[in-house]
């Protein structure tokens, strides 16, 4: 740190002698923050200090009207705090980032003309060159070391671009004071905000304040972030132990959502390419993603707390919004994504993947029992199992606790099929609420049972089931759920007839449902008028099993034949042969479809090309039912052996098909269906029972893993 | 043409084409309107802007990335390994002079060659070992002992078992 001296004059004006850290954008590396002279508790200094900004959204809405004093205190805990829970204790306290930031602006808001101070880049760079023997040579960066400029805020250059050129001040303005105060390396760049017209609230003038002040902060540490982020994990995981300094750049939450992004972009949706060289991660399929309505949830339930970075802290901000989003990892959400700690959930999901692919990785086992005979078909969302049995009733569970929440009674015949809307009530009682609501008691006890205990009475969503059943019938009901509370009721809204034969299977999307049957045929209804559309004829037996996926049909029956139909024009397009015996089942996802026969095989098709890509052999007896995830690359199959397998799809490279685990002497008998989501599999049997394997016991932030 | 004047007092004069892959100048381009006036760059030398001008030379007539960056969101955050063959003979410098196109770029707003030296940064990165990480960067070792095996121990959930 010898060079610390060598900083040019033009940085006296701002903080010359802050140590490395002060440019750093998760300094809080430290659990207890001892505060030196500069350091004032952060949020008093800033209310104080800091004029009023809006937030740089990316699509640079006000987030918070000018005045409000919340933002600030946010934007500093969310500059400086953000990763105080998960630092290691041994890290020496440094004046902060915000800190930085809080000087810089209290000498500016002084009237001094010398607005601009930048963090010390020296200490950057050393950073990266440190205790150079180059000694006090000083690096050539240093001789011109204002590459600050109001265009680039954190770790992407273009991301005030889209506004940038109605909001900045005038270039010339910017251009010619610098001509003024030539020499000053700083010059070119500086703006006497002080000689600009008040704020006056405008949009554009406000938020192009903001990205100056988040310019001078982000600069080099933003770049060495944006670097980190391109890493693979193993990198990343390097380079915390490579320097105190380097520690807490790599574990900043950016550079988490980086290699986080990196997996997700990396789906591997049956062909998308993974090249064999590029995964050494050796984690298993990627395509991981949140599910940003259940962050949403999580945020409001107040549990797993520790995924995000500045909970508990600025609990009474008028909404969740993040001030800064970046426009590259911002996906249609407006709860910025550096909001959540990436590190932890990166931890979290990687263990869900290993507890999935160890065989010592035993998931927790809940057996549900209610049904008086045979369950056979269930599917299941968040929050709820649903169930169809040979009792002739649809019965709701609770996913967490087993309960049973509801009855439903109507089918004359077995319950043999079924479908809902999943989360119908997740995502509108959010989003109702994120903006209506008080400050949060950040002491308020954790827990599921008394979250918005105080909340008006809430509207009921409205969702769908359908249901078949060998009383040749569909019923389509409607779901009603409140969000708090678990109670569901349905009410039967139509009763589809048409079939002459029980309903096997059964798929809807948004324009239609399908209905195939023992008579041979499938039903295709219209989902808005619940009118018969289309019959489609064509097979010879059964038609055990359906699928459906933008707009087409694919049919599996006991005739040992698939085909593919169109549902609008119910024509069929392809015939598919090779199953050596009646197929059972089938599912129909993106461009493949998985079928499962009694000749014990699963095979893995093509739709757009008819062709075989793979055999899954292994089952012993006939295969009942599959679930797909082109996702994650996951098949799960579940067969009258009584195992329930779990099998990956990866592109050839990899390995093709292969299986990962397999649960055995999980039902008496025969099971007749199964359903996975990202951290549990749900299988019903002829023995009465469900079966959930729950792999997401104790994973912080599981809930949102989609 | 424009004129540019670096911070060691070079004066480049470059096509207006070329010199607008720089978005900071575009934009200043625009609100000035033409003018015989060089534009002081304080912040890059001359030795750096010859490289950028090389770069900006070889790619000009591409298009700019777009202004709505949801549209290509995912471009960078593509494979780091990505680099044109050009790009990467182009970006072969010493380090100093790494990280001085970096900031140059940064600090002109050219993003496909920050971008390009971003990328070349983490692949001087990838696949190497702390030790190998500090000899490259000539950082010294600032943990102790019982630190390094607390990080160690930390990072234990991402171990092969």
């Amino acid at each position: 740190m010898g060079s610390r001296r060598t900083v040019p004059d033009f940085y006296r004006g701002g903080s010359p002698s802050t140590p490395y850290y002060t440019a750093h954008p998760s300094p809080a590396a430290t659990p207890e923050p001892h505060s030196d002279d500069e350091q004032q508790p952060i949020a008093a200094t800033l209310g104080h200090s800091r004029p009023p900004s809006p937030a740089p959204t990316a699509d640079f809405s006000m987030i918070s009207p000018p005045s409000s004093p919340s933002y600030i205190q946010y934007h500093s805990q969310f500059l400086s705090a953000q990763q105080g829970r998960n630092t290691l204790p041994f890290f020496r306290t440094s004046p902060t980032r915000t800190s930085t930031h809080l000087r810089s602006h209290s000498i500016a808001s002084g009237g001094s003309t010398k607005r601009r101070v930048r963090p010390n880049i020296t200490k950057l760079w050393e950073s990266i060159s440190s205790p150079s023997p180059r000694g006090s040579k000083s690096s050539p960066i240093l001789k011109h070391p204002s590459p600050i400029h109001r265009h680039f805020p954190r770790s992407s250059p273009n991301i005030l671009r889209a506004k940038r050129k109605t909001k900045r001040p005038s270039v010339s303005g910017v251009f010619y004071c610098g001509s003024r105060v030539q020499g000053n390396t700083n010059g070119d760049v500086h703006v006497d905000y002080g000689a600009l017209d008040p704020l006056d609230g405008e949009e554009g003038e406000l938020v192009d304040h903001e990205g100056y002040f988040d310019a001078i902060q982000c600069d080099l540490t933003e770049l060495i972030l944006h670097i980190f982020s391109l890493l693979p994990m193993r990198s990343v995981l390097a380079c915390m132990l490579v320097s105190h300094s380097f520690y807490t750049l790599a574990k900043d939450t950016s550079v988490w959502l980086g290699v986080w992004k990196g997996r997700e972009d990396e789906g591997v949706y049956g062909f998308s390419l993974l090249e064999d060289s590029e995964d050494v991660e050796g984690d298993g399929p990627s395509g991981w993603a949140v599910d940003w309505d259940r962050v949403k949830a999580l945020r409001h339930s107040r549990r797993s707390r520790g995924i995000f970075i500045d909970e508990g802290i600025n609990a009474n901000r008028p909404s969740i919004y993040i001030p800064y989003a970046d426009p590259i990892l911002r996906r249609g959400t407006n709860l910025g994504p550096l909001r959540l700690n990436w590190h932890t959930l990166y931890r979290s999901r990687a263990t869900l993947e290993r507890r999935w692919r160890d065989p010592r990785g035993e998931p927790r086992v809940m057996r549900i029992e209610g049904h008086g005979d045979s369950v056979y078909c269930l599917d299941f969302d968040s929050r709820r199992i649903i169930t169809g049995s040979r009792d002739r009733t649809i019965k709701v569970w609770c996913i967490r606790t087993g309960e049973c929440l509801a009855t439903f009674e109507a089918h004359l015949g077995s319950v043999l099929c079924l479908k809902f809307e999943k989360d119908f009530d997740a995502k509108r009682s959010y989003s109702r609420r994120s903006f209506s609501r008080g400050p949060i008691n950040s002491e308020e006890e954790e827990g599921g049972a008394n979250e918005d205990a105080n909340e008006g009475e809430e509207e009921e969503s409205h969702g769908m089931m359908v249901s078949g059943s060998s009383d040749c019938t569909v019923r389509v009901w409607d779901l009603y759920s409140k969000h708090r509370g678990s109670g569901i009721r349905a009410d039967v809204r139509a009763i589809l007839r048409g079939h002459s034969g029980g309903v096997l299977d059964l798929r809807m999307d948004e324009n239609w449902i399908v209905s195939c049957s023992k008579d041979a045929l499938i039903n295709v209804y219209s989902r808005s008028t619940l009118t018969l559309h289309a019959v489609l004829r064509g097979h010879e037996g059964p038609v055990n099993a359906i699928g459906l996926e933008g707009g087409r049909v694919v049919s599996a029956s006991g005739d040992g034949r698939m085909m593919l139909w169109d549902a609008a024009s119910g024509r069929c397009e392809r015939v598919f042969e090779g199953h050596e015996r009646g197929l059972a089942c089938i599912e129909f996802k993106d461009d493949l479809i998985l079928s499962g026969s009694n000749d014990c095989t699963i095979k893995l098709w093509r739709a757009s090309t008819g062709e075989c890509l793979h055999t899954f052999a292994g089952h012993t007896l006939l295969v009942r039912a599959l679930c797909f995830d082109p996702k994650t690359g996951y098949v799960v199959s579940a067969s009258y052996d009584r195992s329930v397998r779990v099998w990956e799809w990866r592109e050839p490279a990899r390995g093709v098909g292969k299986l990962v685990r397999e649960f055995r002497d999980l039902h008496a008998s025969h099971i007749f269906d199964v359903k996975f989501d990202v951290g549990r599999i749900v299988s019903t049997s002829h023995d009465q029972k469900i079966v959930v394997l729950d792999f997401t016991d104790g994973i912080e932030g599981s809930e949102i893993f989609v | 043409m424009v004129h540019l004047v670096t911070s060691d007092n070079v004066e480049f004069v470059v096509d207006k084409e070329v010199v607008e892959r720089s978005v900071l100048i575009k934009n200043m381009l625009e609100d000035v309107g033409e003018t015989d006036q060089s534009i002081p760059l304080a912040n890059v030398s001359s030795a750096v802007l010859r490289k950028v001008i090389e770069y900006c030379e070889h790619h000009r007539g591409e298009p700019l990335p777009s202004a709505d960056a949801d549209q290509n969101q995912d471009e960078t955050r593509k494979r780091t390994t990505d680099i044109s063959e050009w790009d990467q003979k182009f970006i072969t410098v010493d380090q100093e002079m790494l990280f001085e196109i970096i900031l140059a770029a940064n600090y002109l707003d050219i993003k496909s060659l920050l971008d390009v030296g971003c990328k070349t940064v983490a692949n001087m990165i990838k696949g190497k070992t702390p030790d190998e990480i500090r000899r490259l960067f000539n950082i010294v070792n600032d943990f102790t002992p019982e630190e390094e095996a607390q990080i160690k121990k930390e990072n234990e959930w991402a171990e092969d078992r």
